[in-house]
């Protein structure tokens, strides 16, 4: 109740707002201007993606609505440098340049700048993301370590979901999909102006399909299949109080259930979610301030797994953030943030207490441009963090709550030089230093694994420290003006200085696994890719990319990435018509096989390379309805190895108002 | 007879420099009334916009009405509803109650009655020829290929009373 009248309260304030405009920034405006996209996720300040020092890679509206796809992961699987693991027909795991597992927790992901993943895990549940595809400006995905304006795991890269503004751009559409496997999303969304000029968008989507590719149909597998159910509603409201001020206020609710594959067990659990987000910019005499305050309360009232049998575990998190963006004299621009952020994470039968963590962190960037064709971004941001537990302790505990009282801090920076060599040629070079934190139940977790077999105890470790992580890039760009076409070659030389581990080891006479920081691990690779974008006639475009993982530490997947990934687009438009064709191929690489039976087994497997086809044909006889025959994964293919991505039909319909 | 030729050559050249002068493309004339919107202040509603050209030379006055034709026929600034009005150079003192003006091509000549004025009137100056930009004429400059540019002479631009928001400063190229 207190939390509607928070709502109505707001929904008051925007009401009285004289004009309205996006949310902290006005992205229409800017990009209308320039003729480019703008982000803001590179430096912190609004600039123009090709005067960005940083390498970034842009998923526009008009990509999304040329993909075919039904959910991000699938558009990200189609960009160099990023992998992609399905462990279910809607859970995936997405990581850049070869480190990428289940739950991975070195890619930050935002929405509108808000960080969206789960803490106690360090990753992200992408079904959990409270936006549809329809609603979705722009997504900007940043290759390497961007610690120093985002701090800890942001140290493969970044990306950054960027909706429609809800006063400027009016979304308004019932959309049906319909596929086998029991396929049947619908999503709705309405943007009403609220007063004169202010807005606010609503958006409801329930999506629901049938579990397959269970890859050994086992009573023991088959204990946990799950139908992947996914309801979402969110809000999305903005004004400007005047030309200079802005508000924003964001909220949403999702609520999902589907099978997981956790560290290569199999695994199922409901996930809600509940966040609010609010937003304030000024333009003011000292710069452009901006303060936000989120919070996010992530429940998984029911987990169960094939190790750990069934348990509850929430995570509720709150970060406020303010910073000043100014320019002193012309060539200097400044971002100061500082950033808050409490985490308390519980799981209560399980683990035992409650684990918190508190950190802190104030950043500076700056960019200076030496000339108009060449500019340079320094940043720098220090990070504390303090952990604590505190409640009822398990007579299981290695760790009393006094030993989790205690502090991880580090510095990150990042600097990027952008040149531009001709009008047709940028080279951008960019060195970082990342600090990847453990998740806080590698910090503090502690799980009975399969008891019904005897079992063992795993335990998270209060004392791991956070890894620093250098990157290296080197990215030149080309523009081909008689083909209408981009080019871009990228080299990358990744270190990450320690990789958490968990081994065996026997405490008295009990088998135990704990996490311990273990030796690093080394990327190297190259990324090409040339595209050609049109609205009508043809639509090609491709990349490649290569990468060596060199890890130090051998648990049985050592080095196991793929070495080659290839996509490919080709589409053509004309008249009422688009066709389009996506494909991409995954070299061989290594994987876990669980074995069902008492005790259930794993073992290191081969998993062969695959390609996978997505065509799409799209028929739009008149503005406001669209029609659309798609096709995902024509050939099955295998990237986890317990599961199997099946072939998948949508015919999906599309009603703007 | 080699006197006349060079006579006639001399008028040719005069005849080419007076016309000489940049004209401003619609693409040009898009960004710089865009440019409005990003003021500090900016404005609302009816606004009157110069357009200033330089009634003696040919060149300048087929710009500032291609200019006039084109904002009239829907070439518009999100914010403002722009009235435009031609303004012949040699009659700025006659230009009052304007806060923006574009410059036309062709008026390089008088580059100094265009600063005056605007410094005398706050008149914030866009023009599509980077030199009236540079030689502290007008306060913005324009370029529309081979990308769009938007250049500030921040020193015209705040002697103007001028003052874009800090977002779109950090877009652009300060001179």
């Amino acid at each position: 109740m207190r939390q509607m009248m928070a709502l109505a309260a707001v929904g008051v304030m925007l009401l009285s707002v004289r004009h309205a405009q996006a949310q902290e920034f006005d992205y229409r405006s800017a990009e209308s201007l320039f003729g480019e996209p703008i982000t803001m996720s590179a430096t912190g300040k609004p600039e123009r993606v090709s005067d960005t020092a940083v390498l970034m890679t842009m998923i526009t509206a008009e990509d999304i609505r040329r993909s075919g796809a039904r959910d991000i992961p699938t558009l990200l699987q189609r960009l160099g440098g990023i992998d992609v693991i399905r462990e279910s027909p809607d859970s995936a795991d997405v990581g850049f340049n070869g480190f990428n597992q289940a739950l991975n927790g070195r890619v930050m992901v935002l929405i509108n700048g808000r960080q969206v993943y789960f803490d106690a895990y360090g990753a992200v549940f992408w079904s959990t993301l409270p936006v549809e595809l329809e609603e979705i400006r722009q997504i900007e995905v940043i290759h390497g370590a961007q610690s120093a304006l985002y701090g800890f795991n942001a140290v493969d890269g970044v990306i950054n979901i960027v909706t429609f503004d809800p006063v400027d751009d009016k979304i308004n559409m019932v959309r049906a999909r319909f596929g086998n496997h029991a396929r049947r999303d619908v999503a709705a969304t309405t943007t009403q102006p609220l007063g004169d000029q202010a807005g606010i968008r609503l958006t409801a989507a329930d999506d629901h399909a049938q579990d397959y590719g269970i890859v050994s149909k086992m009573p023991a597998t088959m204990a946990f299949f799950k139908d992947p159910n996914r309801r979402s509603v969110s809000l999305d409201a903005a004004a400007t109080v005047s030309d200079d001020r802005r508000a924003s206020l964001e909220a949403s609710h999702t609520d999902v259930s589907e099978r997981l594959i956790v560290s290569n067990v199999f695994f199922n659990a409901r996930i809600k979610s509940d966040t609010a987000k609010v937003g304030y910019t000024d333009e003011t005499d000292i710069g452009r301030l901006s303060a936000t305050v989120s919070y996010s309360n992530i429940d998984m009232p029911w987990e169960q797994n094939q190790a750990a049998g069934a348990f509850h575990i929430g995570d509720r998190t709150g970060v406020a953030q303010i910073s000043d963006l100014f320019k002193l004299g012309t060539v200097d621009s400044f971002r100061v943030g500082l950033d808050g952020r409490h985490d308390q994470v519980s799981a209560p039968g399980t683990s035992g207490g409650t684990l918190t963590g508190d950190l802190l962190a104030p950043s500076l960037m700056w960019e200076h441009r030496f000339s108009p064709t060449l500019s340079a971004v320094n940043a720098v941001r220090y990070d504390y963090l303090k952990l604590g537990r505190s409640g009822t302790q398990l007579t299981q505990d290695l760790f009393s709550n006094a030993d989790f009282d205690r502090s991880d801090q580090g510095i990150s920076v990042n600097s990027s030089i952008l040149q531009s060599v001709t009008e047709d040629d940028k080279l951008r070079l960019s060195f970082a230093r990342g600090l990847a934190l453990p998740s806080l139940a590698y910090l503090g977790k502690l799980e009975h694994m399969l008891p019904a077999y005897g079992g063992y105890y795993s335990y998270g470790n209060p004392d791991l420290r956070a890894s620093p992580v250098y990157s290296y890039r080197a990215g030149w760009d080309h523009q081909f003006r008689n083909l209408d076409a981009t080019s871009r070659v990228v080299f990358f030389h990744d270190m990450t200085m320690s990789q958490v581990v968990a081994p065996f080891k026997v405490i008295g006479s009990q088998l135990t696994q704990q996490f311990i920081n273990s030796t690093g691990s080394v990327t190297n690779g190259l990324e090409l890719a040339l595209e050609h974008k049109a609205r009508q006639g043809w639509n090609w475009g491709g990349n490649y990319t290569y990468q060596r993982v060199h890890a130090h530490y051998d648990w049985g997947l050592r080095n196991a990435a793929p070495v080659n990934k290839l996509n490919g687009t080709l589409g053509y438009g004309w008249g009422e018509w688009e066709a389009d064709l996506h494909a991409s191929y995954v070299s061989a690489t290594k994987g876990l096989l669980v074995q069902p039976g008492s005790p259930p087994k794993s073992m290191v497997a081969d998993m062969k390379g695959y390609t996978a086809l997505s065509p799409r044909i799209a028929w739009q006889p008149i503005d406001s309805l669209s029609v659309e025959v798609s096709a995902e994964n024509l050939w099955s293919y295998t990237n986890v190895l317990s599961q199997r991505m099946e072939p998948s039909y949508y015919l999906t319909v599309r009603v703007a108002y | 007879m080699s006197r006349i030729v060079a006579f006639g050559m001399l008028f040719f050249a005069c005849l080419l420099l007076s016309d000489a002068g940049h004209a401003t493309t619609l693409n040009e004339l898009k960004v710089g009334v865009r440019v409005f919107d990003f003021l500090k202040s900016a404005p609302h509603g009816r606004t009157p916009l110069a357009i200033i050209y330089d009634g003696r030379n040919r060149a300048s006055v087929d710009d500032a009405r291609a200019i006039l034709e084109w904002v009239n026929s829907g070439v518009r600034s999100i914010k403002a509803e722009l009235i435009p009005s031609l303004v012949d150079v040699h009659h700025l003192d006659e230009a009052i109650g304007y806060r923006i003006a574009v410059v036309a091509g062709g008026t390089e000549a008088h580059d100094d009655l265009i600063r005056d004025y605007a410094l005398k009137n706050l008149v914030l100056t866009v023009s599509s020829d980077l030199s009236c930009m540079r030689s502290g004429s007008c306060a913005v400059g324009i370029a529309s290929t081979p990308r769009v540019e938007v250049v500030i002479n921040r020193a015209v631009a705040l002697s103007c009373g001028v003052e874009f928001s800090e977002a779109f400063r950090l877009m652009v190229r300060e001179y």
